[in-house]
């Protein structure tokens, strides 16, 4: 056991125990900030994924009255209420998450407030049911195995060990497969779409269970009160668990109970001094809201990093051994993998490209060349899906090109021209992340940790590729602290990892020094000999020259000469379009 | 039967322009400074608050606020000092003068018992600034930052101005006096000439805007800046001084709509939050971008929100807000449709 586990083992027990030493004032209280940090544990998986909800409250609600009307009607005083409430709320967050994660930028916010709204106000509306703004009583208690749980400190107990749970779960989850994809989520669209990330449905299933913990927290909650009203899931709730996410920060699930147990101290403490000046109403909330506003000014990532930095190392999960298996390409240099044809297309008046028609064959080595704005980046991303042609055909491996995130399934992976890494990710674990096609552990066995073995296998692979390129020293460095010229080798190790039969480089050699260049170029040649087919994009003419087999040349969103290095050299068309001369003529 | 449809129309048309006041400060602000502003509702509470004691005769805690707030924002520049004393000096100085005003200003209307219109002029230059100071001290350290840090920064904003609203006020509810008391009868339907003031008010606000943004040049500097921050500033457009500036015409845009709506209701702590809200639904509708859009969004929420109140009031708000996700999807297919 390391160090590590050994602190979190520590500090469960303590936190385990203390209901049965504290007064039982404040054993109400200690179990409160249990619930509420099940629910900010959640908050912060949506916070890493970019996401944010501020109807949280609303899921809490969902769960609570779920569980209180099932045991009321129907007597069932066992778990079975839990997980008949925790799955309806699933199935409610599932149904709004379809219909709002498909929203961008400011739009998800809002929406997250609005059906926090209008789901806190059919608490209150629907009074034949809920008993409206006066709420239910007389809820039996929870049971577990014909035991029931009155004991308000071995329920608080009980509390704690779901919360704890909930937080070796997600901190599992974030060494994953399925941790690595939701670390794309934040801005990272082309990047996830790029090695096979499902953005929609992962964005869903971070949303759902997010909501689970939720509806959960909020069953665990009727069944401590045994009393249920609108109140206490009301949007200030929502705004209270936001900042409980926030003040512990997105870096790790146990900031979420850091930031719990940090504001609702806070808020005991503060109502006791408001009274005490005579002060009475919800006076706290200006703090909060200062709170808030200067943690995001001042400390974004919460206050989880400065905790950490006093925690022994995590114990890092097994590379050893060999890697996936990799396909062994056949030398048939004949195939056409990859056909376009006619390729055009407009933004607005610009005709961005027109008539592209080019074909890759297996082995070959392409470059792509032309001057600036001659649409090299535009074909590209037309070629890795990111962006549709308006007019004309991509067939892949005589397909019609899939979707975006199905590409590299079919044996194609890409490099980006601006790094796209997880900055605060192991380089290791953002080389990981191109076997997201190659292995198939999905949320739940990442949560369970029922994936050793494949992720090990990913990262051994990982590892071997960083060996490959040279930058296995690098491994657990984080990859924003990397120099920009092995970001781009590390790149160049992530697209390996996918096990690609073709390779898009966008511009691989920009920024990159004497020696990488070096690197990149036996990296290539290697790679060539494996009989990997490459498409590369660049501006060193140098590189370029000493690698390419053949040239496509595009100037003006056209192809203006194709062949061999030698050949494109010599012909005057292509040396018009670099140097400008005669470009009038030819116009 | 028709009585009743023309009296929801009436309502529904008074509540719209009140939420359009609101949905116009949203858009200007989001287009200038890319926030969503969740605590733009704050306002509306502010100004009510403070015209009801300013008609009231007492020293509204607004004042307190604004001092206090020029306070702070002088204690934030204190590195100003060491760059450039000069310029401190002045802009401490100016600071400083700004408060005094406000503070004359405020003693001498009370003096003077100013007519209603008066007293909501005085209580706009109290709540306008603070739109201006709230931008300095949390958009103007972080520019560049998401948009969902910029929401949830507005929700701690929001949070603390709730706050000291209840602080300041208490949890009663004030009584307001209308710009002109009773109404007329227009065919079967009584209307309060104060709707008669919102809609006037409503159209000079917008006209106003619009007016300005195309015929000043500190209003095109606004649009530029809407339009592309980053060339705006390449022009020499103090992007900073634009942001405070959409802030501050935001804050007295849902000031007025709150000194206008406060004596339909009254005027307590709480009743912004809910105000803001409903005219981002409506400003939803134009992808909180475009004006003429938000304008039809509202008038939307408005005649929802008077037709579910008389049909099902108890799920007033659940409707409204409900309303919002299918503008959303529509909102959605249809910025897809203009990618293409």
């Amino acid at each position: 056991m390391s160090a590590r586990a050994r602190l979190a083992l520590i500090v469960s027990i303590i936190l385990l125990a203390v209901p049965w030493v504290l007064p039982s004032f404040y054993v109400g209280i200690f179990a409160y900030a249990g619930i509420y940090a099940l629910v900010a544990v959640g908050l912060v998986l949506l916070l890493q994924a970019g996401q944010i909800s501020l109807g949280q409250g609303a899921f809490m609600g969902l769960g609570a009255y779920g569980s209180a009307l099932v045991a009321r009607a129907y007597g069932i005083d066992t778990l079975a209420t839990l997980v008949l409430s925790v799955s309806a709320t699933a199935l409610v967050a599932a149904l709004i998450g379809f219909i709002t994660l498909r929203l961008r930028g400011h739009y998800l916010p809002l929406a997250t407030l609005a059906y926090g709204i209008a789901l806190a106000s059919v608490f209150t509306a629907w009074h034949e049911v809920t008993g409206g703004a006066s709420g239910l009583d007389k809820i039996p208690p929870l049971s577990l195995f014909g035991f029931a749980l009155t004991d308000d400190r071995l329920y608080t107990q009980l509390i704690w060990i779901v919360t704890l749970l909930a937080v070796l779960g997600l901190s599992r989850l974030r060494t994953s497969r399925t941790g690595r994809a939701i670390a794309t989520l934040e801005g990272h669209d082309g990047l996830a779409q790029a090695f096979g990330v499902d953005t929609t449905v992962l964005r869903v299933k971070v949303f759902v269970f997010s909501a689970v913990l939720a509806a959960l927290a909020g069953a665990l909650y009727v069944h401590l009160l045994r009393f249920v009203s609108p109140s206490p899931f009301s949007l200030l709730t929502s705004f209270k668990l936001l900042i409980m996410a926030v003040v512990g920060g997105p870096m790790s699930a146990a900031g979420g109970v850091l930031g719990a147990l940090t504001l609702e101290s806070a808020q005991w403490s503060l109502q006791d001094i408001l009274a005490r000046w005579g002060l009475s109403g919800n006076l706290e909330v200006i703090v909060f809201g200062v709170i808030l506003v200067v943690m995001l000014l001042k400390w974004p990532q919460g206050l989880w990093p400065a905790v950490e930095r006093f925690l022994p190392k995590p114990t890092l999960r097994s590379r050893e051994g060999d890697g996936l298996a990799r396909t062994v390409l056949t030398e048939n240099r004949g195939e056409v993998l990859l056909r376009l044809e006619g390729i055009g297309i407009r933004f607005g008046g610009l005709q961005a490209l027109d008539g592209i028609d080019m074909e890759l064959r297996r082995g070959e080595f392409v470059g792509l060349i032309g001057p600036n704005g001659a649409g090299k980046t535009t074909l590209f991303s037309i070629i890795s899906g990111l962006q549709r042609q308006t007019i004309g055909r991509v067939t892949l491996f005589g397909e019609q090109l899939p979707a975006g995130h199905d590409i590299v399934r079919r044996g194609m992976a890409r490099t980006f021209q601006h790094v796209q890494l997880m900055p605060e990710l192991s380089v290791i674990e953002n080389v990981a992340l191109g076997a997201y096609c190659r292995t198939d552990a999905g949320f739940i066995r990442g949560l369970f940790a029922l994936d050793g073995e494949e992720n090990r296998k990913a990262l051994a692979s990982a590892r071997a590729a960083l060996e490959r390129v040279g930058l296995a020293a690098e491994a657990d460095l984080a990859a924003g602290s990397l120099p920009l010229g092995k970001q781009r080798i590390v790149e160049i190790a992530r697209a390996l990892v996918a096990d690609p039969q073709i390779l898009l480089l966008d511009e691989p050699a920009a920024g990159l020094r004497f020696s990488e260049k070096l690197t990149l170029v036996r990296i290539l040649r290697q790679l060539q000999a494996e009989h990997v087919t490459i498409l590369l994009v660049e501006h060193d003419m140098e590189l370029v020259m000493g690698c390419v087999e053949r040239l496509v040349v595009l100037d003006r969103g056209r192809i203006i000469a194709q062949g061999s290095p030698k050949d494109v050299q010599a012909n005057p068309a292509v040396i018009s379009a670099y140097l400008g001369g005669g470009r009038d003529k030819a116009a | 039967m028709t009585d009743t449809v023309l009296f929801l129309l009436v309502d529904g048309l008074t509540n719209g322009l009140v939420y359009a006041l609101l949905a116009l400060s949203l858009v200007l602000v989001f287009t200038v400074t890319r926030v969503v502003n969740i605590a733009q509702g704050e306002y509306v509470m502010l100004g009510a608050l403070t015209l009801a004691d300013l008609l009231q005769g007492r020293m509204p805690g607004t004042l307190y606020l604004l001092i206090g707030g020029l306070a702070l924002c002088a204690i934030l520049d204190v590195g100003r000092w060491r760059r450039d004393w000069r310029q401190a000096s002045l802009y401490t100085g100016g600071l400083i003068v700004a408060g005094i005003i406000a503070l004359a200003l405020t003693r001498g209307a009370l003096a003077l018992h100013l007519p209603v219109i008066g007293m909501m002029v005085v209580a706009l230059i109290l709540v306008a600034p603070l739109g201006a100071l709230i931008y300095r001290f949390t958009v103007h350290p972080i520019p560049n930052a998401t948009t969902i840090v910029f929401v949830i920064i507005s929700v701690g904003v929001s949070m603390s101005v709730q706050g000291l609203g209840l602080l300041i006020w208490g949890a009663n509810p004030y009584p307001v006096d209308p710009i002109a008391a009773g109404g007329v009868m227009m065919g079967p339907v009584f209307i309060r000439y104060q709707s008669f003031a919102i809609l006037v008010t409503a159209l000079l606000a917008m006209g106003g805007l619009y007016v300005f943004s195309e015929f000043t040049l500190v209003g095109k500097a606004l649009q530029a800046s809407a339009m592309n921050r980053l060339g705006a500033q390449f022009c020499g457009i103090p992007v900073n001084a634009t942001g405070a500036l959409a802030f501050l015409l935001a804050a007295a845009f849902s000031a007025v709509s709150g000194m206008l709506l406060a004596p339909l209701i009254t005027a307590n702590y709480e009743m912004g939050f809910m105000v803001g809200l409903k005219g981002f639904v409506g400003g939803a509708m134009g992808g909180l971008i475009d004006y003429p859009l938000s304008l039809v969004g509202v008038m939307i929420v408005g005649g929802l929100e008077s037709t579910s109140a008389y049909v099902a009031s108890a799920y007033r708000d659940v409707l409204v807000f409900s309303l919002l996700i299918p503008i959303l999807l529509w909102r959605n297919t249809r910025s897809r449709v203009e990618a293409r």
